[in-house]
């Protein structure tokens, strides 16, 4: 019992079980240093890698990996019907994946909250930025059009899927080939031979925008995370996705989360994502 | 400088407002918030009961709603809720009310666009009229960019939004902004040599924008809102001084 | 009338049979491999960096990724067992996995099927009772498809499992084979099974020979049986070599990267 009390006066942990028991604390003494847990400075970034056409099935496939985050984008085209309201436009519909099998936050069944909302952030770049002139997509006017499925599966989760999702499915877009269809009073023919530079073509991408995002750490310092991890997204109070295409257009700005941002900051924000889009742009190339 | 709805005659005006509180009998605080043909009804419940997965041992837990129009909700209207959720959640004292549930239902009664807004709008309104505590008042508004012109039009209506090249979806407080101590972070100026003022607590801007199109849209709503805070203080006021005049009689 | 339309553009849609000659030439199969050889396999354990244990296998062109995670706290109450731990394995595959994108429901019997399959396969082979009141959950995904679903996630289910250093009595090693034009074949690819083969997946315990699965739906005659069985016992043990190669290369990699302690 002597010794107990005589411990508890300086009593010690590892830093192990700090980080479990006070996570925020843990990063807040380390950010007060300028740098991360793992290594990274304040506005690093994870190392990225961008792998095309990875999946044979698939008309246009890409694997992401933005430091312990994985994602594998396969695009699959199918014949459809058009929409009434667009009867010469074909539709591209992403979809993004979190099963339990990418990180332990993850529960089986209907699709979580955020993979419904990530899901639909890249809807809105593809549709409000024009990403691709549907028109492309048309086979027959008001009969048949290509339907571009853009499947994102998430296999490893460590934090900002969307940027990762979204250089997945902007990747995979660009190396989609598309058979040359036929059309004959109402019977689409699609050839089953080998793809050649004949029977085939690719898309056309008015622009490619790409995003970045940066964690609010603090309040009312606003210290930015660039490119947060899964530790660092839980332990920060909002976010802001800063998207651009290659002639440095804005293609979204969002801003969720606590704290109020002044102009200033959301401008430094914009110049790093420059930044940090000139870099994803050369993996692209 | 006429608009498509007729009804106003410059690009930075708003439509006309409307409200009414404690509409709903079985809530503990609802309203109703109008921009012209735009309408949202929002129910808030709480502090109530919370599922034990999702109690938080020093806060109230958030839970946002959010239904269309027409339809079951699908995913648009998930994106609502996140948005709606993560700017309350630091604006409400939740820290008072541990271990409990605040639910809110977000209903889209019409929409002639800027739901979001409006949305954010009667949130505000109902929290208030559940007496809920809160650090400070939101107010929100819309504005984009159109196609054609490349002039920025306040609060449009969806037949304006079909024209729109850009939109955005402004949120600020009703705090005095954090007086400027750091000297290295340099204000945004215009072209026209203005000061871009206010700090934003939510926006989300989508389409094709450039940065000086971004910073105007945000002086912009940041003017627009000004209004919309003096609304709801109105609003707000009006409503306690009849239920005070009740309490007397 | 356009929805009958649309019946035909779909039917149009199916890759033409007859380009793909199934008949042998030279005694070769379509893929240009013998009745005998099995297809490339190519395997590399702790892929991912969220997961307990992982692994990702090349079959030919059928490309999988296992996940364990685990042992850990049972995550349902109901599923606590007192003497020994619960074996969860959820099976999918991606949309664009297979050459016609199908949205697969997490309830189709089909890949419920193959996940009790696996959990049946591993359950006698983890010594579960040293993990009493945990769980283990083995995660299953599908990225492309062609043929050899069950025996992909077997051999990948393996190398995860020891990736995580759960204790195991031996490899379960998982092979295919069938009776393809009157002769036996290993490791039939997805043209081949199409073409309503009688195809049977063994997985086998090297150390012991014993047999941990054998699962066959078509008609296959009583005299052939012992034939094909041999094959896929054979083609199990050529796995068990590459699978072995694996886990040793990864075991010597680790011990390379450990501080040299003596």
């Amino acid at each position: 019992m002597t010794s107990v009390a005589a411990t508890s006066s300086t009593f010690t942990f590892s830093a192990a079980a700090f980080q479990r028991l006070h996570p925020a604390e843990y990063f807040r003494k380390f950010v007060s240093q300028g740098v991360r847990p793992d290594g990274r400075l304040l506005s690093g970034f994870r190392p990225t890698t961008v792998h095309k056409s990875v999946v044979s099935t698939a008309n246009g496939s890409s694997m992401v990996r933005v430091g312990g985050t994985t994602v594998v984008c396969g695009i699959k085209a199918e014949v459809a019907e058009p929409t009434l309201e667009a009867q010469d436009k074909g539709y591209i519909v992403p979809n993004v994946e979190l099963s339990p099998m990418c990180s332990s936050a993850f529960k089986a069944g209907p699709p979580s909250e955020q993979a419904q909302v990530v899901s639909d952030a890249i809807d809105r770049i593809l549709k409000d930025s024009d990403v691709v002139d549907l028109e492309q997509l048309c086979i027959e006017k008001g009969r048949a059009v290509w339907a571009l499925w853009a499947d994102v599966v998430c296999i490893s989760y460590d934090g900002n899927i969307l940027d990762a999702a979204l250089l997945a499915v902007m990747t995979a877009l660009t190396n989609v080939r598309l058979r040359k269809p036929t059309y004959d009073e109402g019977v689409v023919t699609v050839s089953g031979e080998a793809l050649t530079e004949e029977n085939s073509f690719s898309l056309t991408l008015t622009r490619t925008p790409l995003s970045t995002t940066f964690a609010i750490f603090d309040t009312p310092n606003n210290t930015l995370l660039a490119d947060p991890n899964s530790a660092e997204e839980n332990v920060s109070l909002g976010r802001i996705t800063v998207t651009l295409d290659e002639k440095n257009q804005l293609c979204g700005v969002h801003k969720v989360g606590s704290g109020s941002c002044s102009p200033a900051l959301i401008k430094s924000c914009i110049e790093r994502a420059k930044e940090r889009t000139q870099e994803l742009r050369s993996l692209l190339a | 400088m006429a608009r498509l709805d007729k009804s106003r005659t410059s690009s930075h005006q708003l439509r006309p407002f409307f409200t009414s509180q404690n509409l709903l009998n079985r809530a503990d605080g609802s309203a109703q918030f109008d921009f012209g043909g735009t309408s949202v009804l929002c129910s808030v419940v709480g502090p109530a009961e919370v599922k034990i997965r999702d109690e938080k041992l020093d806060k109230a837990t958030l839970e946002v709603l959010a239904r269309p129009l027409v339809g079951v909700p699908g995913v648009k209207d998930k994106t609502i809720e996140q948005n709606i959720r993560e700017t309350l959640e630091p604006l409400v004292l939740s820290g008072l009310h541990p271990r409990t549930l605040l639910q809110i239902v977000v209903q889209t009664m019409q929409d002639d666009g800027c739901v979001q807004s409006t949305a954010f709008n009667a949130t505000m309104l109902a929290l208030i009229d559940a007496g809920v505590p809160l650090n400070s008042i939101l107010g929100s508004v819309t504005c984009m960019i159109d196609r054609k012109t490349n002039q920025v039009l306040l609060d449009p209506t969806r037949e304006e939004l079909a024209q729109a090249k850009s939109t955005h979806v402004f949120v600020f407080d009703n705090k005095a902004p954090p007086a400027q101590s750091k000297g290295d972070e340099d204000d945004v100026v215009m072209e026209d040599g203005d000061r871009v003022e206010g700090h934003v607590l939510f926006c989300e801007s989508t389409g094709v924008f450039t940065e000086a199109e971004y910073f105007e849209c945000y002086q912009v709503c940041y003017k627009g809102v000004q209004t919309v805070h003096g609304f709801l203080r109105t609003a707000v006021q009006k409503k306690f001084e009849k239920e005070h005049q009740q309490l007397q009689d | 009338m356009l929805i009958s339309l649309q019946r035909k553009d779909r039917a149009s849609l199916e890759p033409a049979q007859g380009s793909f000659s199934h008949h042998r030439q030279h005694g070769l199969r379509i893929d240009g491999r013998r009745t005998t050889e099995l297809r490339k396999i190519r395997s590399i354990t702790s892929t991912l960096s969220q997961a307990d244990g992982s692994a990702y296998l090349e079959h030919g062109n059928t490309k999988i990724l296992a996940a364990v995670y685990g042992p850990r706290e049972v995550r349902s109450k109901t599923n606590i067992i007192h003497e020994r731990c619960y074996i969860n394995v959820e099976f999918s595959m991606a949309p664009f996995s297979t050459t016609e994108r199908r949205r697969r429901a997490k309830t189709d019997k089909r890949m419920l099927e193959i996940a009790q399959f696996v959990k049946q396969s591993f359950e006698p082979v983890v010594l579960t009772q040293i993990y009493p009141r945990s769980q283990v959950d083995i995660y299953l995904q599908i990225l492309q498809h062609d043929g050899g679903i069950l025996e992909a996630c077997i051999n990948a289910t393996t190398l995860a499992l020891m990736d995580a250093g759960v204790a195991m009595e031996d490899y379960v090693c998982a092979c295919t084979a069938g009776w393809i034009d009157k002769e036996p074949a290993l490791d039939l690819n997805s043209v081949e099974e199409a073409q309503d083969t009688s195809e049977m997946t063994v997985a086998l315990l090297p150390k012991s020979g014993k047999i941990a699965l054998l699962q066959m739906e078509a008609r296959l005659h009583v005299d052939k049986l012992e034939e094909v069985l041999q094959l896929a016992s054979d083609g199990c043990r050529q796995i068990h070599t590459v699978l072995d190669r694996t886990i040793r290369d990864r075991a010597e990699d680790l011990a390379h990267k450990m501080p040299s302690s003596s």
